[in-house]
């Protein structure tokens, strides 16, 4: 090859990489699920399920960060960032199952498809449905009787009657009814149509508090506030909305007892050590002994941590890979959150940047919850890891809203594109494709 | 694997994984950086992207803010306060007074905030949850200001890709046309032979005459020097043979098969008695010795049958004024606002009339640049630096393009022929109109609403609204 043939080549080569950092991106994090895998699978004998998953969880990566917006605009960023995450997850909990006979890494790589269809339908729901005046009270009303029904059939977990079996599964209602709240909350908001809005809050919140699930009723309150904010952009009441919440975890604080636990064992978990403060002095454990580096993928003791497979996983990923690896995975989160604003702010109708506002704000707010509760920032609640925690419902919901998510960035890109057809001349839009090559 | 040895790859394999995670980041926040700055760079080009139109002030108490033009979102609040999606900050506003959303259909609904009223054309909004429609040109009586509507969305615009053939792309600067785009890694080209020499840059800028495109038609306006009879030239950009006007529409007078360029003699001789074209009086060793019948066969075709194109029809009156708006009668009632203010869709008023004659060019000289604007005034792209959408200077956009495409000189002979033209011809004044100091830059490109002056700019505003949507003028 002569040098002025490679040296083209070359530039044609550093063009499109340039042009194609999703696939840059979405290499490296197949390449760090096989090789985890496969060293799991190796772990004591050859596990033919790790070697499976080793091969199976990036070609699902591959099909729903590369394959799947050939057929949508979507946010492929937001896409890898999610599998990313999620597929995390089913490492963290493949990893753990080893020596306790569970199966929880098999279920959740299921429950990540399931994820990825939910996903589908939040796209399909936000992009094509333009008329909401009618199925906004349906599902107003349906989420209403979803979130009411633990108290008529419902089981108690840890304190919270927020479960119900159906044939043999446990479904957590409140965790699909934020598909809900964000819709509803968006609808009614953008519309000012506040006496809808408020009544929907309240009940939600009614609902909850009976249920004694606080964690998901902050989640719950904060979301709805932070939108209203958004809308409004008053901060009066929204000012007044915040002293209401403060006043209204004094008035739980007094009246409900095993929130003065959490409270107690937040304030000195090593007072309540054999009690309340269990939990909370294991998870600093476990994180103190990861280091920075952590004590390697499959080692460690992240079974001591109670429910160490929902609220208190960040604390086995900072164990196994390091508080390194934990601060980078909380700067991906921070990436997420901004690319949701960046969506919800790209918006052109109020009722899609609400409902980008909404979902964004939903996860941000449940991730600072949970990790500022496995750091010691705040009390610990029951509340799950966006993405990475053990559970359908949550894996469901959260992909969920990152459908929703991506219908609005659809809709974005379509009315973007249809100005850039319509409003620029050629010449201009040879120049615009330059400027992508910058 | 034993667990002694496990533990010993997995010790090794978490710094592999923490490596794998640093760069999962940074490529993810690279890629975040990059697409917000493509984002930002897309949107200059796209500052109507977005709204759907601008709200105009066209009366105010005080008169400060006439003139002053607001970008219409689709969706969001109008009031006094700064929160507010459009913020008016006029006497009798309140500070959120109406809260407004686009419908494809139905036009630009307005609803009542707060207990607020406002009134749109004739309709008063005066009670909570009724809801006005905006249509284009309809008026927003607000307080004390009046605003009008000035819609675009919805409309098709003129150059847009579809509503007429595209202009050509334009390479790059320094790049040939017939050069396979190097800047598309999927062509898959000839390999390149290595004893071929590379092909030599064109001159700068790719615009000389003698090229293809970008031939300054535009910027040198034949339609100033009437020469019905003057000797085509050969290989001169300065004469484009389809600016000959006379023989295609106008019947030649003597002969009617025969036109002027096939009488032999008198047309290139010396006429010493034609002050009008002191030109071609020079006896220019270029031009005389030209054999005018093989090198125009289009012009020995016999006159078309078909008429010159109609002059499309300035006013559209096809439509029926409204009872309402004629002329009340001299009856001492108060004049109703419709008539009062005269709705500029349906009736026109004395000042348009007499506006319209005096812009009535029918050949409007497009100038390319705008230099003696005092203050360059583009209401539709947001304001970062607290100027309320005025620049000091053209904006940025205009400024890039300039940098791009201008010229740096026009010293080079070789792109600019004129310039070893007779000096006399010079000292008689022909050349004023070439040696402008002008940019020609965007001579290949049609003229846009943004590069023509302010005069240029009404008229054709104007005849845009007289056209499209029913005469009144622009506000």
């Amino acid at each position: 090859m002569s040098r002025k043939r490679f040296q083209r080549r070359t530039e044609e080569e550093r063009i499109r990489r340039r042009r194609q950092p999703d696939r840059r991106l979405v290499s490296v994090v197949m390449l760090f699920f096989c090789s985890a895998f496969l060293l799991i699978s190796f772990k004591e004998q050859v596990d033919l399920t790790g070697l499976a998953l080793a091969f199976v969880v990036p070609a699902l990566i591959y099909v729903s960060s590369l394959w799947l917006p050939r057929f949508f605009p979507a946010d492929k960023l937001l896409l890898a960032i999610v599998n990313f995450l999620c597929a995390l997850g089913v490492l963290i909990l493949y990893s753990t199952d080893g020596g306790e006979g569970t199966n929880r890494g098999m279920q959740q790589a299921m429950y990540y498809g399931l994820g990825i269809i939910a996903m589908l339908m939040g796209i399909f729901l936000v992009r094509y449905v333009r008329r909401w005046r009618v199925l906004i009270w349906i599902v107003a009303v349906g989420a209403l009787g979803l979130i009411a029904l633990p108290l008529a059939i419902g089981t108690e977990i840890n304190g919270a009657t927020n479960w119900i079996n159906i044939g043999g599964t446990s479904l957590q209602p409140s965790e699909v009814v934020k598909l809900a709240l964000v819709l509803v909350t968006a609808y009614f908001v953008s519309r000012r149509q506040w006496i809808p809005w408020f009544l929907f809050g309240l009940a939600c919140m009614g609902v909850l508090m009976l249920q004694r699930d606080l964690g998901t009723a902050l989640v719950y309150y904060a979301t709805a506030l932070m939108v209203f904010y958004a809308n409004t952009g008053s901060l009066t009441l929204t000012g007044l909305g915040l002293v209401g919440a403060a006043g209204a975890a004094v008035v739980g604080y007094m009246e409900f007892s095993h929130v003065k636990r959490r409270v107690a064992a937040w304030q000195n978990p090593w007072m309540h050590y054999e009690t309340a403060g269990y939990q909370i002095a294991q998870v600093l454990m476990a994180i103190a002994s990861g280091g920075l580096f952590g004590v390697g993928l499959g080692l460690g003791a992240p079974r001591v941590i109670p429910v160490y497979f929902t609220d208190c996983i960040f604390a086995v990923i900072c164990e196994q890979f390091g508080v390194l690896f934990g601060i980078l995975t909380l700067i991906l989160y921070v990436i997420l959150i901004l690319r949701g604003i960046s969506i919800a702010t790209g918006a052109r109708r109020s009722f899609h940047a609400l409902v980008a506002m909404g979902a964004t704000a939903l996860i941000g707010i449940q991730t600072f919850i949970i990790i500022g509760g496995v750091l010691k920032l705040i009390p610990l609640t029951g509340v799950t890891m966006p993405f990475v925690s053990y559970g359908g419902t949550s894996m469901v919901s959260c992909m969920g809203l990152i459908g929703l998510l991506q219908g609005v960035d659809c809709v974005n890109r379509d009315e973007l594109n249809y100005d850039y057809e319509i409003s620029s001349t050629a010449a201009e839009q040879a120049e615009m494709d330059l400027a992508d090559i910058d | 694997m034993p667990a002694e040895i496990y533990e010993i790859v997995a010790l090794a394999a978490r710094f592999w994984f923490l490596f794998l995670m640093v760069m999962i980041v940074w490529r993810s926040y690279r890629w975040y950086a990059r697409e917000r700055r493509l984002r930002k760079k897309r949107m200059k080009y796209l500052p109507d992207a977005g709204y759907i139109g601008e709200l105009v002030v066209v009366q105010s108490a005080n008169g400060r803010d006439v003139g002053k033009a607001v970008s219409v979102p689709f969706e969001g609040t109008l009031g006094r306060a700064r929160s507010n999606d459009l913020c008016i900050p006029a006497e009798g506003v309140d500070a959120r007074h109406l809260h407004f959303r686009y419908d494809e259909k139905r036009g630009l609904a307005l609803r009542p905030l707060h207990g607020n009223v406002f009134s749109v054309d004739d309709l008063d909004a005066d009670r909570a949850g009724v809801e006005l429609y905006m249509l284009h040109g309809s008026r927003l009586y607000l307080g004390d200001c009046v605003l009008r509507l000035r819609m675009f969305a919805g409309y098709e615009v003129t150059f847009a890709p579809g509503c007429m053939p595209p202009p050509r792309r334009t390479p790059p600067c320094g790049m040939r046309e017939d050069e396979p785009d190097a800047l598309d890694p999927d062509s898959e080209d000839e390999p390149m032979d290595e004893q071929q020499t590379p092909p030599e840059a064109r001159p700068y800028p790719p615009y000389s005459p003698e090229h293809a495109y970008g031939v300054p038609q535009a910027v040198q306006p034949m339609y100033q020097q009437p020469a019905p009879n003057y000797a085509p030239r050969q290989a001169t950009p300065m004469q484009p043979v389809y600016q000959q006007p006379a023989p295609v529409y106008a019947p030649p007078q003597a002969a009617p098969m025969q036109p002027v360029y096939q009488q032999p003699a008198p047309v290139y001789a010396p006429q010493p008695a034609a002050p009008m074209q002191p030109v071609y009086q020079q006896p220019a060793p270029n031009y005389a010795p030209q054999q005018p019948a093989p090198v125009q066969p289009m012009y020995q075709q016999p006159a078309p049958a078909y008429a010159p194109p109609a002059q499309p029809a300035y006013r559209q009156e096809t439509y029926e004024r409204p009872a309402e708006l004629l002329p009340a009668e001299d009856t001492g009632a108060e004049p109703t606002a419709a008539q009062w203010y005269g709705d500029r869709r349906w009736q026109s008023s004395r000042e348009d009339e007499a506006y319209r004659e005096a812009y009535a060019n029918p050949e409007p000289v497009f100038h390319p640049l705008v230099e003696e604007e005092e203050e360059f005034f583009h209401p539709l792209v947001e304001d970062d630096d607290g100027t309320d959408g005025r620049w000091d200077e053209e904006p940025p956009r205009q400024q890039g393009r300039r940098q791009r495409y201008a010229p740096p000189s026009t010293a080079d002979e070789e792109d600019w022929p004129f310039l070893s033209w007779p000096e006399e011809w010079r000292a008689q004044g022909l050349y004023d109109d070439l040696e402008q100091d002008e940019d020609q830059t965007d001579a290949a490109m049609p003229p846009r609403s943004a590069y023509v002056g302010r005069d240029e700019s009404e008229w054709a505003r104007k005849r845009f609204w007289d056209k499209y949507f029913g005469g009144g003028g622009a506000p």
